[in-house]
């Protein structure tokens, strides 16, 4: 494994996005995060079912009657099992996340002594990674 | 390792997998409704709250609401609240999708990034005892770790910028189009350019094929957004140097440049450092060089401003990690550019947006 570059990451100052509350409770803001994650869930999944129906026609592979009776193996369970873990973590972050009255970035914005984060590393970002899971969105 | 290369998108390598290439096709898709179909309501709406607001002398003396009067209407609106946040969480959406992906492949950017590093044409000169300001230091739009404090920066930057872009900046053609366009010294002489806040290098690549001639040098405070830059410049072949300087204090010879530009550069640093850049250049830049700006609109110029378009200005500089944004636009940028000595005009927009162009020359 390669070591991180020397110069590629200093302190930087957190903006601390996850905890905006724009509406009249934390938990609404949190639900129309949930909405929107659903919204880009949905359209990741239609987009690689029009791709791969796409690619099975092409190679004279599909028929429509073989994906309604398939009946999938305890493989195929297990490793659908977990990516509709990964979708439910993703889609429902914001109503697990501890919702923060007040406005951080108000204070970010103020500038006045603004807490510093140490560079984000790849250790950072490949713990986020595997709590997203396989696919990481 | 997992094969990522998945061909590309004109200049741009495609994403490296089809559900990350799809969830950021739903953030461009999502951002395009937000600003077209969900704004032409607000707008309409905002115009509403805004009379209300300023009743019973109307518009003020500069021509628009007071921004604090604005606030006092926009702040508590359902409509104008729910159109933050799902522009927020458009944001976090499409940078949590980037770095979750970039991450996991992690050891394949670091390694291409250390290979290209000794690679040419061209140079990247990076200073690990640089002291890295603190303005600089802010999540700039919301991104992990900023420009400074992310080892993926200048990947993360290129794909999430090309949201921004709607998709239309997969092969630099913005950056293209300014390059072209650029104002130049009435000599016509362009032997040495300067891109200052170069970032992740789309306009000095872009300079380089418009001058290929020149000697044309990247600027900016960020290793890894130098580093991309680098790389991306090697990619295409183009002899470009990078380096990892201050645009306030650049240790280029006195009155050896020709042409110097800053895109998007001034609205990201507070007024007084501004104030120093300008010094700066007009150090560096030759009796009759030219320093090109493009930026938001200044001072004076917002007189004719829609509020809610003051109110989203300022909300970027609010939510979005716009830390300077409000300073610069309440400063006079061009002003300033004279005050540093330059006989400084605005020109017509170069670009599909409406950021003004400051063209700035300094006298024989």
């Amino acid at each position: 494994m390669t070591k991180p570059h020397t110069t590629a990451g200093t302190d930087f100052i957190d903006h601390g996005s996850d905890t905006y509350t724009f509406l009249q409770d934390p938990v609404v803001d949190a639900l129309v995060e949930v909405v929107v994650e659903l919204g880009a869930e949905t359209w990741i999944t239609r987009r690689r079912m029009l791709v791969l129906e796409r690619v099975m026609a092409s190679k004279g592979l599909l028929a429509p009657d073989l994906i309604e009776t398939y009946t999938p193996s305890p493989e195929d369970e297990a490793l659908w099992r977990q990516e509709r873990d990964r979708m439910l973590k993703s889609v429902y972050a914001a109503l697990a996340r501890r919702p923060v009255r007040g406005d951080a970035a108000a204070e970010r914005a103020k500038g006045a002594n603004p807490p510093k984060r140490p560079p984000l590393n790849a250790t950072d970002l490949t713990a986020r990674a595997k709590a997203l899971g396989p696919s990481g969105v | 390792m997992v094969n990522i290369d998945r061909g590309s998108n004109g200049r741009t390598p495609r994403l490296p997998s089809l559900d990350l290439e799809s969830q950021q096709d739903f953030v461009r898709g999502f951002r395009e409704w937000m600003v077209t179909e969900m704004d032409s309501q607000i707008r309409v709406h905002s115009e509403e709250l805004a009379a209300h607001a300023a009743a019973p002398t109307g518009a003020e003396a500069n021509g628009r609401v007071d921004l604090d009067k604005l606030r006092a209407a926009y702040d508590t609106d359902p409509l104008i609240a729910s159109r933050l946040r799902v522009w927020i969480t458009n944001q976090r959406q499409m940078w949590t999708g980037l770095q979750g992906q970039f991450s996991q492949h992690r050891d394949h950017y670091r390694e291409e990034l250390d290979r290209y590093d000794e690679l040419g044409p061209g140079s990247v000169e990076l200073d690990p005892d640089l002291a890295i300001p603190d303005y600089c230091r802010h999540e700039i739009h919301i991104q992990p770790g900023g420009y400074v404090g992310n080892e993926l920066a200048g990947a993360l930057y290129h794909y999430g910028t090309n949201s921004f872009y709607m998709g239309q900046n997969d092969s630099d053609e913005f950056h293209i189009m300014l390059a072209r366009r650029v104002a130049r010294p009435e000599d016509g002489m362009v032997a040495r350019v300067v891109d200052l806040g170069c970032g992740i290098g789309q306009l000095s690549i872009a300079l380089k094929e418009q001058f290929p001639d020149a000697e044309v040098t990247g600027i900016d405070v960020a290793g890894p957004m130098l580093r991309y830059a680098h790389k991306r410049a090697v990619e295409l072949s183009l002899d470009v140097r990078f380096l990892q300087r201050l645009a306030e204090d650049t240790k280029l010879e006195t009155g050896s440049v020709d042409l110097a530009t800053a895109f998007i550069l001034f609205h990201e640093v507070p007024t007084a450092v501004a104030r120093e850049i300008c010094a700066e250049v007009f150090r560096i830049l030759r009796p009759g060089g030219v320093f090109d700006v493009t930026d938001f609109a200044t001072g004076p110029m917002r007189s004719a401003e829609h509020p809610f378009a003051t109110y989203r200005s300022w909300a970027d500089h609010q939510y979005n990690g716009e830390r300077w944004r409000e300073e610069f636009v309440s400063s006079d940028f061009l002003a300033i550019l004279r005050e540093a000595g330059f006989v400084a005009e605005l020109q017509p927009s170069k670009m599909a947006w409406v950021q003004p162009n400051y063209v700035a020359r300094k006298p024989d």
